[in-house]
């Protein structure tokens, strides 16, 4: 699965490398973590900004993360990091 | 920085922001209060247990980034007391530097051991066999310390089967290798500005975010918007600061678009330091003294100070890369003003030294940096720009990174005597430099080149970093690889007779 996180300023002011440290944290020792499969891939990538937070009538909140495409807003690191990990556990990589 | 203590620096970040917003904007600082509901909106705290103490402490945070002291309960009075004074475009600086927000400090306990609610009292109690003071007992169905009596040996730490005994402390005076961090009345922290060294590690501890320094950023601002020209030098560790997608030319661009007329390495004056005190070192040791002490950090030079007088002596008399940079832009526009940008805060300190003061006018950190991004809607990453840096040497931009300044030295000092081996040490934040010094103190470090960094990693670990250490780490030394220049002396930035 694929994990974006944007790199932008304002995410950044509100996070973002926080989410980032969890996220290298959690490839880093995905085996070690229960019943996360072992073809389990975890693929992290910093975005450049895309004015999300910018533009339209409602703001989106930062940080801003995609978790397999879906767009999280005001993501926190844990609340992240148990998507990720949910998911992981739930699914293996096909 | 601890990039898990997200919520103490958003809400620091948010203040530089709030301050930079308000500067560029020209919104009166008459409505700072307004500024604390438009941070923290509603009537459900985001932060602490409610919406008034949080308000009331990002206040006095938004007090000490405009350069006014944070007050305690006693004389809160009116947000803007004080204001006209540091509404101005010139630097400002009452001291302290960095002090406890005394309505955010939560006064933990001092250094202590502790038996926790994990005590099962069970029948062998091994803590209070194993106690060379006799100081545990048992009461009300559990063990207990006397602290009066207790060392701190923690014998009855590792002895206990249901690691029911801790050793606590605050984190802040456990930060502080110069035990600057003392008791208020009301058993708060305070810090006592003749041991402080305002390295910062006690403003990155602090799980409540209840200790800060004092910010530039609006003063800075005002004098980007007058007539004058002002120009910005950045650290060698600005690099990867604004993540891996950022590329070093945008960040300077990025700086530009604030308002800045230029924007300069420092890295040009490291290679400066690197050359003096390379001459310095083959000309003094062993012949004039036995040992040498890097210059650069200043919060390591302080320490010397205040805590070895006598060893003063042995630090190099070399410039900081900071003043070299903003002395070469002086001599060229003496009228400027010049902003060195850095992960520091002791250089807000350095920066009102005699003669420091006429090169240096206001010093900034990358925190307070991104707080204007962001007031501004600035966007490094996005931005697209041609520009070529080739301000200094590699060994000057590795500056950024533990070692990499007697790393320069030496190899300068090799250039200069290839006959001449230089055995180096590195003390790897300000514990190791106390603990460095007293070896050398004790002729234990007798030919050597001492390299005293305040920050453990060296000023990617700065406090007023906003990437991880490791990122940023990798991030200058693949940016060290890319200049055009290998050693300083190579280095045609630098004039023909400061090479030689």
């Amino acid at each position: 699965m694929k994990v974006e996180i944007c790199a932008g300023a304002k995410c950044t002011l509100y996070g973002a490398n926080s989410i980032l440290d969890g996220l290298y944290d959690l490839q880093e020792n995905l085996h070690s973590y229960p019943s996360v499969p072992e073809d389990a891939v975890l693929e992290i990538e910093a975005i450049p900004c895309r004015d999300y937070c910018k533009k339209g009538e409602h703001h989106i909140q930062p940080p801003i993360v995609f978790v397999d495409g879906d767009l999280v807003e005001e993501a926190k690191r844990s609340q992240v990091l148990e998507m990720v990990l949910n998911h992981l556990q739930n699914h293996s990589a096909e | 920085m601890k990039s898990s203590f997200e919520d103490v620096i958003t809400i620091r970040r948010m203040a530089f922001a709030s301050i930079a917003r308000m500067a560029y904007h020209g919104e009166s600082l008459q409505d700072l209060h307004d500024e604390t509901y438009r941070a923290l909106p509603g009537e459900v705290a985001t932060f602490r247990e409610n919406v008034f103490r949080e308000r009331a402490v990002y206040g006095e945070r938004l007090r000490m980034v405009l350069g006014l002291d944070a007050r305690t309960a006693a004389d809160t009075g009116s947000i803007t007391e004080g204001i006209e004074d540091i509404d101005v475009n010139t630097r400002v600086f009452n001291p302290p530097l960095v002090s406890v927000i005394k309505i955010a400090c939560e006064a933990c306990p001092e250094h202590h051991i502790f038996v926790t609610n994990n005590c099962r009292n069970c029948l062998a109690h091994p803590c209070a066999n194993v106690c060379p003071k006799n100081a545990i007992y048992n009461e009300d169905g559990q063990m207990h310390i006397d602290q009066d009596k207790c060392i701190k040996c923690k014998k009855c730490v590792n002895e206990c089967p249901y690691n029911a005994i801790v050793e606590t402390g605050r984190p802040c005076a456990d930060a502080c290798a110069v035990k600057a961090i003392k008791s208020d009345y009301l058993n708060r922290a305070e810090i006592e500005e003749e041991t402080c060294v305002a390295c910062g590690a006690c403003v990155t501890a602090c799980p409540f975010g209840a200790i800060a320094d004092k910010s530039q950023i609006y003063q800075v601002v005002k004098a980007i918007q007058s007539p004058q020209e002002v120009y910005a030098i950045v650290a060698p560790s600005f690099v990867g600061q604004f993540g891996a997608l950022t590329k070093p030319s945008q960040i300077m661009e990025a700086i530009r678009l604030l308002g800045f007329k230029d924007v300069v390495e420092v890295g040009l004056g490291a290679d400066l330091t690197t050359m003096h005190e390379a001459e310095e070192f083959l000309e003094r040791v062993p012949d004039k003294q036995d040992y040498m002490g890097t210059s650069c950090c200043y919060s390591w030079k302080l320490m010397v100070k205040k805590n070895f007088p006598d060893l003063n002596p042995y630090i190099s008399e070399s410039s900081t890369p900071m003043v070299y940079t903003a002395k070469r832009i002086k001599a060229d526009h003496p009228e400027a003003k010049v902003v060195f940008i850095g992960p520091c805060l002791s250089k807000k300190l350095e920066a009102l030294q005699d003669p420091i003061k006429e090169y240096v006018d206001f010093v900034l950190t990358y925190e307070e940096l991104l707080g204007m991004f962001v007031a501004l809607e600035i966007e490094p990453g996005s931005i697209e720009t041609d520009r070529e840096i080739g301000d200094a040497s590699l060994t000057g931009r590795n500056y950024a990174v533990g070692g990499g300044v007697a790393q320069a030295v030496v190899a300068r000092a090799h250039e200069l005597d290839p006959d001449r081996k230089i055995e180096v040490e590195n003390a790897d934040g300000l514990a190791e430099c106390v603990q460095m010094l007293r070896m050398a103190k004790a002729g234990r470090k007798n030919g050597m080149l001492l390299e005293g960094m305040a920050c453990i990693g060296g000023c990617v670990g700065g406090p007023g970093t906003v990437v991880p250490i490791q990122r940023s780490t990798r991030a200058v030394k693949q940016f060290a690889e890319e200049s055009p220049f290998k050693s300083p002396g190579d280095n045609h930035h630098i004039p023909e007779e400061d090479r030689h």
